[in-house]
């Protein structure tokens, strides 16, 4: 058992001086002395020299990666805006000492804000975006020149209490949750969606040779022609699936190797944390009622309090706030149409422990005072 | 080669083309031999030449500037390789195919990364074609590895990416690349040392 151990001490440690050695290498760096050490360390030993093959054929092999093209087409133009850097808002901002003033008032204007700013079709059409500067947040586009060989990413959202629908430029439909967005980058290799607020639902047309890919924190959908579901809740990840397989990764960025891997398919769904975690195992779904956001009506089954909010908030004018963190976990039962939320507030205050206030351009929502 | 035209004649595709002079001048004929003698593998190389010369004329000034070597010579020498394989049958996406020669082109006529290029294969006792070249048969050979590195790039973070991309295609040193983006020498190492270990891993499950 010991032999076994430190040989894969010995095999790993070796791997990374190899790998060490081709970075060095490749560096545009190098100095006689220290090709001299590479040579003395490479014919150390056979392991030495076999582990620097491989080294050097992985590198070698990226040239040969169709992808590797894809983004040395968006590496190369210096001039290109890069992508859209928003921070996930979530309206349903629960309050405590944590949370103050002005990070509640920037992410209110930036909702009367996102009301001014429109989505825009593109039908793989190149078009011209404008870059929008708006208070506390920097949102922005791709402009595309009128270079064919760049690749573009297209920005969609959608104003809030509107879904929007969205043909995308393979044919793949997409219809946005009130007040979402997605970042759209599609080529002749790959399809990449970002979800990078709220919520929708994609209706992939098949291409076997494109993997479709939706990117929502650190999760991520893979493939090639399905229908699904994916929300960014408050802290969570939401894949439901209504057609074909999925397949379901928790990413993990930077240095980490990749998570895991779930497959779902039709009527499947699963959780995940915001660091692409899975929460529990994959469940069934209710089709009806879980996306009954398509048809602009909501149904909720015991679901806390903060993520009916969540979900409300996409298709209301006003933010609505829960002021107490002890009512978030309250489980909610109530069915609805999207221009019901008004009565469907009301109705919360009389039917569970809570109070609902209105303000000029907030709604509270408290604990009851016993 | 006519530059100011855009378009350089294609000169290399004449051998194919070229007629056979008959005693009889029996064009008729000579141009049915003609098309007969086509091959699949210039037939490829024709249409991809007329698809996307533009694009692939326009990528490599995009990616690698002016030159010298300058881009449209650089697309010939891609054209001119293609046109001389036996074939790309079993290549699925020619277009890229296209490009990867053609980066590879300009990548080996960066001095540094030529001498780079030799001192390894020197080192390592092997053909400096074996890691100079991009062949169809090497593709067809690696494609489980390549394959599954394929799969492993999806995991980059974007960062590792461009970090990777700069280095191994543009081919800029480390140096180039923070001045370019402010990122330190050592934060660029640490990069491309995580996404390089994601990738062994990933080739390394081929042998598993």
């Amino acid at each position: 058992m010991n032999e076994k151990a430190d040989e894969c001490v010995l095999k790993t440690k070796i791997k990374e001086q190899s790998r060490a050695w081709l970075i060095y290498l490749y560096s545009g760096d190098v100095e006689q002395k220290k090709l001299e050490k590479f040579k003395d360390w490479l014919n150390t030993s056979e392991l030495h020299r076999q582990a620097f093959e491989s080294s050097e054929r992985v590198w070698r092999n990226i040239g040969l990666l169709d992808s590797t093209v894809d983004w040395t087409a968006e590496v190369g133009d210096q001039n290109t805006v890069v992508p859209i850097n928003i921070d996930s808002i979530d309206n349903a901002t629960t309050n405590s000492a944590a949370l103050n003033n002005t990070e509640r008032d920037s992410a209110h204007s930036a909702k009367n804000e996102r009301n001014i700013w429109r989505g825009i079709y593109s039908k793989g059409i190149a078009a011209s975006f404008a870059i929008l500067v708006i208070g506390a947040l920097v949102v922005g586009g791709i402009i595309s020149t009128n270079n064919e060989a760049q690749v573009n990413s297209v920005f969609y959202s959608s104003e809030v209490a509107q879904n929007l629908d969205i043909e995308l430029s393979d044919g793949s439909r997409v219809t946005l949750a009130g007040d979402s967005v997605i970042v759209a980058k599609i080529t002749d290799h790959r399809r990449d969606i970002v979800l990078k607020k709220g919520r929708a639902y994609f209706d992939v047309s098949h291409d076997a040779y494109r993997v479709f890919s939706v990117t929502a924190d650190n999760t991520q959908v893979r493939v090639k022609g399905t229908a699904f579901d994916v929300r960014l809740g408050v802290d969570n990840v939401r894949v439901s699936v209504t057609q074909g397989l999925v397949e379901v990764a928790g990413l993990k960025n930077h240095d980490g190797m990749g998570g895991n891997v779930r497959s779902l398919t039709k009527n499947e769904q699963i959780l995940a944390k915001s660091d692409g975690s899975f929460i529990g195992n994959k469940s069934r779904f209710n089709k009806e009622s879980d996306l009954a956001w398509l048809d602009g009506r909501f149904v909720f089954d015991g679901v806390p309090l903060r993520e009916v909010i969540a979900d409300i908030n996409r298709y209301y004018n006003k933010t609505i706030v829960i002021r107490d963190t002890e009512i978030n976990h309250l489980q909610i039962t109530t069915s609805f149409q999207a221009k019901q939320i008004d009565q469907v507030l009301a109705g919360l205050g009389a039917a569970y422990p809570v109070m609902v206030e209105h303000n000029n351009d907030q709604v509270l929502i408290l604990a009851a005072t016993p | 080669m006519n530059k100011v035209a855009g378009k350089p004649s294609l000169f290399f595709m004449t051998s194919l083309q070229r007629e056979k002079k008959s005693d009889k001048g029996n064009r008729l004929v000579q141009s049915t031999t003609r098309a007969a003698r086509k091959s699949p593998q210039a037939v490829l190389v024709e249409s991809l030449y007329r698809e996307h010369w533009d694009e692939l004329c326009r990528a490599l000034y995009k990616i690698y500037g002016a030159g010298p070597p300058e881009p449209e010579d650089v697309a010939q020498e891609a054209f001119t390789k293609l046109s001389r394989l036996n074939t790309m049958a079993h290549i699925e996406n020619p277009k890229a195919f296209l490009f990867k020669v053609a980066f590879n082109i300009s990548l080996k006529s960066i001095g540094r990364i030529a001498k780079t290029r030799a001192f390894i294969a020197e080192q390592l006792n092997v053909p400096l074609a074996d890691i100079d070249e991009i062949s169809p048969e090497k593709i067809l050979e690696d494609k489980q590895r390549i394959d599954a590195l394929q799969r492993g790039t999806e995991q980059l973070s974007e960062k590792q990416r461009e970090i990777l991309v700069r280095s191994r295609i543009k081919g800029e040193t480390y140096a180039q690349i923070s001045a370019e983006k402010g990122w330190s020498k050592a934060d660029i190492c640490r990069q491309l040392n995580a996404a390089l270990a994601l990738l062994e891993a990933a080739d390394a499950d081929v042998n598993t």
